[in-house]
C-alpha cells in the first residue's frame, strides 16, 4: 500500500516548545525506515505519536486509512525499553504476560529467538546484562505478527554479531509487508538495513528521502549524507 | 477478564510480598512471646512493645492508604509502557483492581486484627500499646477503602492528567479534585441502605468514566523528546 502511514499537519508541543510542528508525509508499507537526529529532537515523540501512546496537539495520524486512536494495539509493535519491564519478570513470565494480551502474539517463536539469542526463560531480566536486557525487548517485539513495529534505539547494547545479521534476523521475523521505523544513532552499523531514512532537523524541519536515491544519485553513504545535513541545518 | 485478575493478583504479589511476610514475622513474634515476659519496671521491653505498635500502626496505615495507589499505579512512567503495549481498556483493568484491592484489605485486616489481640496480652491497668477499633459499620468502612475512595482519587488523578493546564501538575491537580469532591461529600448527609447504594452506585460510575478517560485521552507526559 502506497500510503500505509498518513501524517496530516501533526503538531506536538511540551511547555509551550513544538518538538513536532505541522509535520505531513505519507509511509509505504513494506519498508524498513530509519528515523535519525539529534538527542531531543523528536524522535521519541514522533515515535509515540505513531504508537498512540502520545497524542498530537493538532492534526492526525492514519495507519492503513485507520486513525490512530482507534487503532488495536495489536497492530502496531511498539519496543519496550527494558526499564519499562517489571523489575520482578522473569523472561517466561515477560513472554506469558504478552501471549495473555496480545493475540498475534507467538509463543513458539519468543522460545526459538531466546534459543537463537542465547536467553534462559528462567532469568531474571534485572540480573541480565544491558545487551541480553535489549535482547529480551527485541524477542518480545519480535515474537508477533503485526503491521507496524516502531523502535527507539533498539541496538545501543547488543552485540557486534547480532548487529552484522540484523537486517537477516529482522526480515526472518516479521511479515513480508510489515514497516518498521527506527530511530537510533548507530547509522553505521545499520545503514544497509534502511530503504528510507527520515531525518528530523527542527521543529517542522524534517527530510524523507530513499536510501537507493542518496547512493545512486548522490554517491554517498548515509553517514555522510546525514551529517551534511545536520551541518547545514546547524549553519542556518 | 480471568487473565486480567490473575495478572492484577501476580503484580500485587511481588509488590507486597515482603511487606506482608515482615508483618507475618511480626506477629509470630508477638505470638510465641509469653505475656510474662513484659515486665512494667523494665523500660527496655516497654520500647520494644512501642516499637512493635508503631509498626503496626503505620502497617494499618499504610495498607489502608495502599488501595488507592494501587488504582494510579499502572500510569508510572517506568511501567506505563509495559501496560499498554498489551491493547487493554483500561475499564477491566481497573475492576479488576478493586477486586484484588477487597483481597488486600481483607487480608491486611486479619493481619491487623490478630496484632491487637496479640499486642493486648502485654496491655497493664494504665497501658494499651495497640488497639484496633472501627468508628463505623464494616460493610461503610469495605464500601470507602475498596471502592470509593480509590475511585474517587483516580477520577481525580485522570481528570488532572488529562487537563491541559495540570496535566504537568498532575499531582496538584489531583489534589484539588479530592478536596472539591470531599466538600461535595461533606454536604450529602446519607446513612443506611442509600448510603451504600449510592456510594456503590458512584464508585462504579466514576471508575467507568475514569478508564474512558485513560483509555481515550491519558498520555504519559514524557521529556525526552
Amino acid at each position: 500500500m502506497d500510503n500505509f502511514i498518513q501524517i496530516e499537519g501533526i503538531s506536538k508541543k511540551y511547555d509551550n516548545k513544538y518538538v513536532i510542528k505541522d509535520v505531513s508525509m505519507s509511509i509505504p508499507s513494506g519498508r524498513i525506515i530509519g528515523l535519525l537526529g539529534d538527542n531531543g529532537i523528536g524522535k521519541t515523540t514522533l515515535l509515540k505519536l505513531l504508537g498512540n501512546l502520545q497524542k498530537p496537539d493538532k492534526g492526525e495520524i492514519r495507519i492503513d486509512n485507520t486513525p490512530v486512536n482507534q487503532m488495536k494495539a495489536k497492530d502496531i509493535v511498539y519496543l519496550l525499553e527494558p526499564a519499562n519491564i517489571y523489575d520482578w519478570m522473569k523472561i517466561k513470565e515477560a513472554i506469558a504476560f504478552c501471549n495473555d494480551f496480545q493475540a498475534d502474539f507467538d509463543k513458539e517463536k519468543a522460545l526459538r529467538i531466546c534459543r537463537e539469542f542465547g536467553l534462559d526463560p528462567n532469568a531474571k531480566i534485572t540480573r541480565l546484562s544491558k545487551g541480553n536486557k535489549e535482547k529480551v525487548c527485541l524477542m518480545l517485539a519480535f515474537s508477533r505478527n503485526a503491521k507496524l513495529y516502531l523502535m527507539d534505539e533498539p541496538l545501543g547494547g547488543i552485540d557486534p554479531t547480532l548487529k552484522k545479521n540484523i537486517k537477516k534476523f529482522i526480515l526472518e521475523n516479521i511479515p513480508t509487508d510489515a514497516t518498521i521505523i527506527m530511530a537510533t544513532h548507530l547509522l553505521k552499523d545499520l545503514e544497509v538495513l534502511f530503504d528510507q531514512i527520515i531525518i528530523i532537523t527542527g521543529a517542522g524541519k524534517i527530510i524523507y528521502v530513499d536510501t537507493d536515491a542518496i547512493r545512486k544519485t548522490r554517491n554517498q553513504s548515509i553517514d555522510e549524507y546525514y551529517s551534511e545535513v545536520i551541518e547545514n541545518a546547524a549553519s542556518h | 477478564m480471568l487473565q486480567v485478575i490473575k495478572w492484577e493478583f501476580v503484580k500485587q504479589f511481588h509488590r507486597l510480598k515482603w511487606i506482608f511476610l515482615f508483618f507475618a514475622v511480626i506477629l509470630l513474634f508477638l505470638t510465641l512471646l509469653p505475656a510474662s515476659w513484659f515486665k512494667p519496671e523494665k523500660d527496655g521491653s516497654s520500647m520494644i512493645l512501642m516499637l512493635f505498635s508503631m509498626i503496626l500502626v503505620f502497617g494499618t496505615l499504610g495498607l489502608s492508604l495502599y488501595p488507592m495507589y494501587n488504582m494510579i499505579s499502572d500510569f508510572r512512567r517506568k511501567t506505563y509502557t509495559m501496560e499498554r503495549i498489551t491493547g487493554r481498556s483500561h475499564i477491566p483493568v481497573f475492576f479488576a483492581k478493586i477486586i484484588i484491592n477487597l483481597a488486600i484489605f481483607f487480608l491486611a485486616n486479619g493481619l491487623v486484627y490478630v496484632g491487637a489481640i496479640q499486642m493486648d496480652k502485654f496491655s497493664t491497668e494504665t497501658m494499651r500499646y495497640f488497639t484496633f477499633t472501627l468508628n463505623k459499620p464494616y460493610l461503610a468502612i469495605i464500601l470507602e477503602m475498596v471502592l470509593l475512595y480509590p475511585a474517587i482519587l483516580l477520577f481525580c488523578y485522570m481528570s488532572a492528567s488529562t487537563n491541559h493546564y495540570f496535566r504537568n501538575h498532575r499531582t496538584i491537580g489531583t489534589l484539588i479534585g479530592v478536596a472539591v469532591v470531599s466538600m461535595i461529600g461533606s454536604f450529602l448527609h446519607l446513612s443506611g441502605p442509600v448510603y451504600y447504594v449510592v456510594g456503590l452506585i458512584i464508585g462504579i460510575i466514576l471508575i467507568i468514566a475514569s478508564g474512558r478517560m485513560a483509555d481515550q485521552r491519558f498520555e504519559q507526559h514524557v521529556y525526552n523528546y
